[in-house]
């Protein structure tokens, strides 16, 4: 007891400190978890806490499996897939080939480009993680492409299992893997709301239901001789994330996993030596495939699909590192003792370092991605300018409106109500949506706002008006820097965005939240003063609302 | 090195699962959870089937469990809630203490216990229950009741003596008496030590470490649990109870406005820990142990019942609380609780008494656990039983006590310029806006703002009882959550709820749901600019519109405050509801000849 209480506190201690600093440079925290683990690990015997980070796993990955939404996937994911699966079969190929070169035999080889190929959502959600609405495009389709490469990581563990850990034939192991995720379906959707509907809210016995179905499921997959991550993964599938449970069980999961995933990181930097050359070679070799060709391919692909540059490489950009099914992978190896020393190192240390990286070029996106088009790179992977474009000739003394889903689609529709004689023009970076502008507008670009082709397409300089509606800064700011006498408007969300883009040339800024505040404080205030019922202000607000749609 | 399975037929593994099923049975027939936990290992250990011994797990788990209660035992441990009844409610406390004590030893001797294990008994069956005390007056809403806030604090003042007891009970069995002397005194001068630089903490290090944490949910979160671990490693390596101090981390973080926040996001990992807790108790058991004396064991509940509902209600009598108050006050507190349980533990693992002292005390805690839960349920059933007889003894110099929690207020989750402009226009109406914000960047500004600040994320149940959210007369929410929301206004059906969200169809969802005004920014700045754009000919008109629009943009200060008349404020119909209720009690205690204490 002694022991572990120690390890415990001296794990905890310097993951706590790590993370303080951590938090201040708004860095990411699992290689601050591995460094802790090197430190931790000159002291303690991280054997006694192997079982305790096998739990740090199955949370990690329930709780992955219970955010996967299949509903979601079908609709906007297809291209995401195919850019994946290209992805992680062209990288992981390479660096296969690299590591026979390297003399490595098949599995070792297979494990370093496992390690190359995939990225994880589980790792890029700390920098992708905002309000779903400012979420731009790039961010949307980095995370369904990170989904699908936890997915094939999924997929991954269990082959390896099935293949190389396991004696018996792998075809039984597909088998029983199906049947479990087949068990999760049934259990999803003809069970657990009727178990679940009777506890009305009680989340300390949702809780525990939530970890029984980690732990059966698990258990049905040991039986099977199956890895613990394929058990984790169904009991994620067998629980539903919707209303109330998104708050009853799974945040109450979520905090339990932050408990358990610490002491796995750590436990895995614990298990570090001091790296010697040949590990130093397989972690440049896992460097180039991650850092260089990961963000470029996918960009590439991209691009051949039809994104726009900016969206592409800002994409690409996300791929930039280790994903976590990696590290399940190698701890798992290392257990099977099937990895070499020199691999696992080189893995670990790569993805300390690349999530680092990730976190910094994250935050530098929009200046690499300029860096790369200054020097051709985009239109060198195959940026195609003027696709999905449609502006009549004559157009002229015409509105310019940026952005369609922040208001633009509303403004059109109101403007087409009113038989407004005043042509829009629509600037959009997401396709998702291209075939909605078609059909509400008669002009509209496919592009970015950063990109100056695009704007001549537009026809800025006949242009009466610029409406930039984005919520995001970046964009704002270059509508308001754009070099023109017509006059533009662009959203901001901040007093000081607010400042800064009338500095740059904006004639005019919204601020949703004053706006907001300007409408429902008058109703507010004349349903507190007795002016109006309450009823007729719930009716004022349908009535906003409805003039917001444009069908008054 | 080898992973093993960490599943399949581990003993850990068959607890959990037996713990789900038992507390999802307990939790459909209206049971508390601990007796479903205790069930647990009494159906899977020795005594049982059979299939579950110890293991390292479940030892590691379950003392971190107990760690963990205490902690957030300490947290809760906030002194302005019970400031003002401070006083009858330390007489009570501690005369409860003391003649408890002395007739639970007198029970014992006459049962036939030694005196040794009198005295023990006597030590572990004199607290409350506080899980199910403070679990079923939270689910009848009637924490923030005089009755409640006295239990409350009676609770608070027996953790102190649990805490004592605990560091005393670590001493281990010693003979000589000189040196129990010396132990205990060495016990006690660390104790205040491990206090002292934990109170400095509390002052000079802990507030801006939390400031600096909050940033990041997991930071905050992690620095708890190392501030938790640090003291109970501490604790341990001094040879002090574990208990001990985490219970001392828990009290230097409660009056620090992260507490609640802290303590909400520790909660699953510490009832999932306290749960392999008292499953393990019984793993220890044989069958003859836990029912050794249960003849014994059921005659002292009954005896437990009777004597210590005398004394209690006497207490409260004699402290002037009106006949209700103490009425429901006492049976509130009439049961074993799982300290009772956690001391006889720590006594048979000190060696001081045999495992059938423990097995008597689990058995008591077994039959007055789920009993007590009914009688506190249906409290104010009982009460309109007896009435008739109590009421000719009701007094008129009845102690009153104004509710600590918000009233006629206007709550706010999440702070930004739309909310901040709001609770400006909000201020003149309602008694009270509360903010309820869990961004790090805000703390410092809503501190010390005219506003009321509660630091947390709307999320949790506890935050939103905080800031009494179902009673509010007004509710604005920014959460980003679609869920929270739907909660927020789930729970608010009576009161003037405005949400502002970003997808159409989630404002129609949250419309569906019961939301008064939903504000949807796209179409709001959509429209907005529609409007704008109709007088786009008008260049006057256009130029002076858009320049008042980014002029408020630029600028900081809030819109001008527009007075509103307060008088005129309309009462939502939950507080109508309430005050029906108090003015019915008025008269029936009229017609009963007794005076109101509200």
């Amino acid at each position: 007891m002694y022991d572990v209480l120690f390890a415990l506190t001296l794990i905890f201690g310097i993951a706590a400190v790590l993370l303080v600093v951590a938090a201040q440079r708004s860095l990411p925290v699992i290689p601050f978890y591995l460094l802790a683990g090197v430190l931790v690990g000159v002291v303690i015997d991280e054997s006694q806490l192997l079982d305790l980070a096998q739990w740090g796993v199955a949370f990690l990955v329930f709780l992955f499996g219970i955010h996967v939404d299949l509903g979601a996937v079908r609709s906007t994911g297809r291209i995401s897939v195919a850019v994946s699966i290209v992805q992680v079969a062209v990288v992981g190929g390479l660096a296969v080939g690299a590591g026979l070169v390297f003399g490595l035999d098949a599995t070792n080889a297979v494990y370093l480009g496992v390690a190359a190929a995939l990225s994880s959502s589980l790792v890029a959600t700390s920098y992708l993680d905002s309000a779903a609405d400012t979420r731009p495009t790039y961010a949307r389709l980095a995370e369904s492409i990170h989904f699908t490469e936890d997915v094939l990581g999924v997929l991954i563990v269990l082959s390896l299992s099935a293949f190389v850990y396991a004696a018996t034939p792998a075809v039984e192991q597909f088998a029983a893997a199906g049947g479990i995720l087949a068990l999760a379906l049934i259990i999803r959707y003809a069970v657990f709301h009727r178990l679940t509907a009777r506890l009305r809210g009680d989340s300390e016995v949702m809780m525990l239901i939530g970890i029984a179905f980690v732990v059966g499921f698990i258990a049905l997959a040991e039986a099977a001789t199956l890895s613990i991550v394929v058990g984790a993964f169904a009991a994620g599938i067998a629980v539903a994330d919707d209303y109330p449970h998104s708050l009853e069980l799974v945040d109450t999961v979520d905090d339990l996993e932050d408990f358990f995933s610490p002491i796995f990181f750590v436990t895995l930097g614990a298990l570090l030596t001091l790296p010697g050359l040949e590990s130093i070679g397989y972690t440049l070799v896992l460097l180039v495939a991650i850092v260089v060709l990961n963000p470029l391919l996918a960009a590439a692909l991209l691009l051949r699909t039809g994104f726009d540059g900016r969206t592409a490489v800002l994409t690409g950009l996300t791929l930039d590192q280790v994903s976590i099914f990696s590290l399940f992978i190698a701890i798992e190896a290392l257990a099977a003792e099937q990895i070499a020393a020199p691999v696992f190192e080189a893995i670990i240390l790569t993805a300390a370092i690349t999530m680092l990286l990730a976190a910094s070029t994250g935050r530098h996106a929009e200046s690499i991605n300029r860096w790369l088009r200054e020097r051709g790179v985009v239109s060198a992977l195959g940026e195609s300018v003027g696709k999905r474009t449609q502006v009549s000739d004559d157009l002229s003394n015409h509105v310019i409106v940026v952005d369609f889903e922040h208001g633009g689609r509303e403004l059109v529709d109101s403007s087409t109500a009113h038989e407004r004689e005043r042509p829009l023009l629509v600037i959009e970076d997401n396709p998702a949506l291209y075939d909605e502008i078609r059909e509400a507008c008669e002009n509209y670009v496919y592009g970015d706002v950063l990109n100056e082709q695009v704007w001549k397409q537009a026809q800025l300089e006949e242009a009466a008006l610029v409406v930039a509606l984005t919520p995001r800064q970046a964009r704002a700011k270059a509508v308001a820097g754009l070099e023109t006498d017509v006059p533009r408007i662009v959203r901001v969300d901040t007093t000081e965005q607010a400042a800064e883009c009338s500095e740059r040339g904006a004639s005019g800024v919204i601020y949703p939240d004053v706006l907001a505040a300007e409408r429902v404080g008058d109703d507010l205030v004349a349903v507190l003063e007795g002016e109006i019922s309450r009823e007729e202000f719930v009716e004022r607000g349908h009535d906003r609302e409805r003039a917001e749609m444009g069908s008054e | 090195m080898s992973l093993g399975g960490i599943a399949l037929a581990t003993d850990f593994a068959l607890l959990i699962v037996a713990a789900a099923v038992l507390s999802y049975a307990a939790r459909l027939t209206g049971q508390p959870t601990i007796v479903a936990y205790i069930l647990t290992g009494v159906v899977v250990g020795p005594i049982g089937l059979g299939i579950v011994g110890e293991d390292q797990l479940i030892e590691i788990l379950s003392e971190l469990g107990l760690g963990f209660l205490l902690f957030l035992l300490g947290i809760e441990m906030r002194f302005d809630d019970i400031r003002e009844i401070m006083r009858p409610v330390g007489v009570i406390a501690v005369g409860q203490a003391v003649l408890q004590a002395i007739a639970s030893t007198a029970v014992a001797l006459a049962l036939g216990f030694t005196l040794f294990q009198s005295l023990m008994l006597a030590l572990a069956t004199t607290f409350g229950a506080t899980p199910i005390i403070v679990k079923v007056l939270g689910d009848k809403g009637d924490l923030k009741t005089l009755y409640g806030k006295a239990d409350v604090g009676i609770l608070i003042f027996q953790d102190i003596y649990l805490v004592l007891a605990l560091a005393i009970l670590t001493v281990g069995t010693v003979d000589d008496t000189a040196e129990i002397a010396t132990s205990i005194g060495r016990v006690l001068i660390l104790m205040v030590a491990i206090g002292l630089v934990a109170y400095a903490a509390s002052k000079y290090v802990l507030p801006s470490l939390l400031r600096a944490s909050a940033a990041n949910k997991s930071t905050l979160f992690t620095v708890g649990i190392a501030w938790a671990f640090v003291f109970i490693f501490a604790a341990e390596a001094l040879e002090l109870s574990v208990e001990l101090g985490a219970f001392i981390a828990g009290l230097s973080l409660a009056q620090l406005p992260y507490s609640t926040e802290l303590k909400e996001r520790m909660r699953p990992a510490t009832n999932f820990f306290i749960a392999v807790f008292f499953a393990s108790i019984a793993l220890q058991m044989e069958r003859g142990q836990l029912l050794a004396y249960w003849q014994e064991a059921l005659l002292a509940c009954a005896a437990l019942l009777v004597i210590n509902f005398g004394i209690v209600f006497g207490l409260f009598y004699s402290q002037r609380f009106d006949m209700e108050t103490s009425f429901l006050g006492t049976i509130s507190m009439l049961q074993v609780s799982e300290f009772s349980v956690v001391l006889g533990a720590l006594a048979v693992n000190e060696g001081f008494v045999e495992e059938g002292i423990l097995g008597f005390l689990s058995l008591m805690a077994l039959v007055t656990m789920p009993i007590s839960t009914y009688y506190v349920r249906y409290n104010r059933e009982i009460f309109d039983r007896v009435e008739p007889f109590l009421s000719r003894f009701e007094r008129e110099d009845t102690i009153e006590a104004d509710p600590v929690e918000y009233e006629d207020h206007a709550v706010i989750v999440g702070y930004n310029r739309f909310t901040a402009e709001l609770a400006t226009l909000l201020e003149d109406a309602v008694e009270d806006v509360v903010i309820v914000e869990d961004g790090a960047e805000y703390v410092e500004e809503l501190a010390e703002g005219d506003h009321e600040f509660i630091f947390g994320n709307a999320r949790h149940g506890e935050i939103r009882q905080e800031a009494n959210v179902a009673e509010a007369d007004v509710l604005v929410s920014v959460a980003t959550r679609d869920d929270v929301n739907r909660r927020l206004v789930e729970e608010t059906p009576e009161t003037i709820s405005i949400v502002r969200t970003t997808t159409e169809a989630s404002a129609q969802r949250l419309r569906d749901h019961g939301a008064d005004y939903v504000v949807e920014t796209a179409g709001l700045v959509g429209t907005e600019l529609a409007e704008l754009l109709a007088t786009f000919d008008d260049r006057e008109a256009f130029d002076q519109r858009l320049a008042e629009l980014s002029e408020r943009a630029r600028s900081e200060t809030l819109r001008a405050n527009e007075s509103v008349d307060p008088a005129s404020t309309s009462r939502d119909d939950g507080r109508d509801r309430t005050r029906h209720r108090d003015e019915e009690r008025d008269r029936r205690n009229d017609e009963n000849g007794g005076e109101t204490d509200v």
